[in-house]
């Protein structure tokens, strides 16, 4: 059963995490994997390209959260791109939106870091 | 509460899953294809597809605490889902012979309380009860449990 191959991609200071799939409780683990990775290099900016993501579940969108509030106590941030449609009109009708950014694509995710 | 789950009418389709999260996506390909041949609005049917997840992980996590080993995934009883098309939209029977779990409990917690309390899990229950229409639970320890999930067109 296919699901969630995270590929992570070094652009100057920033990481970026391209995912393909879905995010749900099976795929959990290579999320929570990925993140630890991020947290123990120190890397604390990261943009998720959601652009080919299908499907996330509370438990991934829980640990997008807690990683974005102790990456923005180290000056850092996650910020989602290329967020569907529908999986944007989930995360705005939890109100996680007013914690994690949502930017149109990868570039304008990663020169918000910028500024 | 409305009909067993072994009386009621026929149902658009059945699906009877392992125990095991990887079948997760079976279940949720199935919710997004009824819902759009009934015609139901994507964004509707996205709140569907996650609250059927949700359920179904559930499930697996608590009431049959944990998902089945590999060589018992054709002899467990697993999760049933039957699909039946109402009038006003999609009902959806969900059904396990695990312990069942407690909807009313004080894991029901809201995304204010989820992020206030920075809690990363727990927020299962709550898109359970609010991404559909009308819920309904059914816990037997002879039955099983049966989860109805209704979501409007």
């Amino acid at each position: 059963m296919r699901g969630c191959t995270i590929q992570r991609e070094a652009l100057d200071h920033i990481d970026i995490l391209h995912l393909e799939g879905s995010l749900d409780a099976y795929s959990f683990p290579q999320l929570e994997t990925a993140l630890n990775e991020l947290r123990e290099l120190e890397h604390h900016k990261v943009v998720l390209d959601c652009a080919r993501l299908e499907y996330i579940s509370s438990a991934a969108l829980g640990a997008l959260i807690g990683f974005a509030r102790r990456a923005r106590e180290r000056h850092g941030d996650l910020r989602l791109s290329g967020v569907s449609p529908k999986i944007q009109s989930i995360v705005e009708l939890l109100g996680f939106h007013k914690i994690l950014e949502i930017l149109p694509d990868v570039e304008t995710a990663a020169a918000r870091f910028e500024r | 509460m409305g009909d067993s789950y072994q009386s009621r009418r026929r149902p658009m389709v059945s699906l009877q899953l392992p125990a095991a999260l990887r079948y997760l996506a079976l279940a949720r390909t199935a919710t997004l294809e009824i819902c759009e041949q009934i015609g139901m609005h994507p964004i509707k049917a996205a709140q569907f597809e996650m609250a059927i997840d949700e359920a179904c992980a559930n499930i697996i996590e608590h009431s049959y605490n944990g998902p089945c080993a590999p060589a018992e995934e054709t002899t467990h009883p697993g999760v049933g889902l039957r699909f039946f098309e109402e009038p006003d939209g999609l009902l959806v029977e969900i059904h396990d012979v695990g312990d069942g779990f407690d909807l009313e409990g004080k894991d029901l917690v809201t995304p204010q309380e989820y992020l206030a309390n920075r809690n990363e899990r727990g927020l299962g229950l709550y898109i359970i009860r609010t991404f559909v229409d009308r819920m309904e639970y059914e816990r037997s320890p002879e039955s099983g449990n049966t989860m109805r999930l209704t979501k409007r067109r």
